[in-house]
């Protein structure tokens, strides 16, 4: 990029005449707006592949926290039915006993209620898909990575990622009404008002585009910038 | 118009707040530094670091707001450390501003914090307050509520926090 500004500015000032320093001004600004131009262009790029990075590692992440809430549940709620979800898990004891093996249908619905209970996003797009007829093992593989995408960020979910799997069923009881977080947020906003406000002035309520208290007189002004 | 639950400031409309007040020279100086600390933050080599940081803070129950705050002023001063006193200081508040809000924006994009107008307001004011406290002792006084003898001229460059707690406690810069 700077080569390539390099001999934009060669051009310009070898295709100027010496006569004419209004155009070499001309072009010298436009070279420099360019730079600028490009300058932000570079940061943006920077910008959106940290992004999307992110938001595919997010994504992976919340796909392998799913996996291990859907392995955990849907044994479980399948159990309650006398189900299994693979025949090899079938003993001759349990098909005396009456058990089964799960069909997609069965197993889409363990999963939704297994997404459910546990606070994620999207398990009721899960049920309906197992009430369609025409649903298969691949529809929902890619609802399951849909829905894993939609999770990103969901605080029930990301709690239960930090506190492990024995403190899932506590997590999403706690956290699903929302209190706590709010509980938080006015504690910690107060504390940063209090700590921060001076005599006589109001903190500002909606930042800087709110038009909080004006500056103290004796702050760093704008206006020092040389 | 602001949204206390939701975050409707963008970097791009603080731009267009800020900069058309400002000389042109000024603009130039301000958007230098807010690209400095993009490229700080944003780069490949330490992006990640800065995400896992302040994924730790929020794991110890910190608010989002007085995290993100500290941090970007903590980078605003490693910048200005890093110029060697040449940077503006005028231009640390806005600068910052900026790239709080581009920090804001990429945080709930990529879903790893909820972060509403409410608190951009937090992290603003502490953002605004520590630059401030760090550059003018008596705006420190202030806030601290002591009254300190001088031992540090306002013009001096001012030393970041020894362990910045977020993004840069990863020790990406």
């Amino acid at each position: 990029m700077v080569s390539m500004l390099g001999t934009i500015l060669a051009g310009a000032a070898s295709g100027a005449g010496a006569a004419d320093d209004k155009n070499v001004t001309e072009a010298n600004k436009q070279i420099a707006a360019q730079n600028l131009e490009l300058s932000h262009m570079e940061v943006q790029n920077m910008y959106d592949q940290a992004k999307m990075g992110r938001q595919f590692a997010m994504t992976s992440k919340m796909r392998s926290l799913m996996q291990e809430t859907l392995a955990t549940d849907v044994p479980k709620i399948l159990a309650q039915q006398k189900l299994v979800s693979d025949e090899s898990q079938l003993t001759p004891a349990m098909r005396k006993a009456g058990w089964k093996v799960a069909t997609l249908k069965d197993n889409t619905v363990a999963a939704g209620n297994a997404l459910m209970n546990n606070g994620w996003i999207g398990g009721d797009e899960i049920l309906k898909a197992a009430a369609s007829e025409n649903n298969s093992a691949d529809k929902v593989e890619g609802q399951l990575q849909g829905i894993a995408a939609k999770n990103v960020g969901n605080a029930v979910v990301a709690q239960i990622a930090a506190g492990g799997q024995a403190n899932r069923g506590v997590a999403a009881a706690g956290l699903y009404s929302g209190a706590s977080i709010q509980n938080a947020q006015t504690a910690a906003q107060a504390k940063v008002q209090a700590a921060y406000a001076l005599p006589g002035q109001q903190p500002p309520s909606t930042g800087m585009l709110g038009g909080g208290a004006p500056a103290p007189s004796n702050v760093v002004q704008w206006g020092s910038l040389k | 118009m602001s949204n206390l639950s939701n975050l409707t400031i963008t970097e791009q409309a603080l731009e267009k707040q800020i900069l058309p007040k400002l000389p042109a020279n000024d603009q130039t100086v301000i958007m230098r530094v807010y690209h400095a600390g993009m490229h700080m933050i944003f780069s490949s080599q330490t992006h990640e670091q800065m995400v896992q940081g302040f994924e730790q803070q929020m794991q110890q129950k910190q608010d989002i707001g007085s995290a993100l705050g500290t941090d970007i002023a903590n980078i605003m001063l490693v910048l200005f450390q890093q110029s060697k006193g040449t940077m503006p200081q005028g231009a640390l508040i806005p600068a910052g501003t900026l790239l709080l809000a581009k920090v804001c924006e990429f945080l709930n994009s990529t879903g790893t914090a909820q972060v509403t107008d409410a608190i951009f307001a937090d992290a603003t004011h502490l953002l605004a307050s520590v630059l401030q406290s760090k550059f003018n002792q008596k705006f420190g006084q202030h806030v601290s509520g002591q009254a300190q003898p001088e031992q540090q001229s306002a013009q001096a460059a001012p030393q970041p926090s020894a362990q910045p707690s977020g993004m840069l406690a990863q020790g990406g810069v």
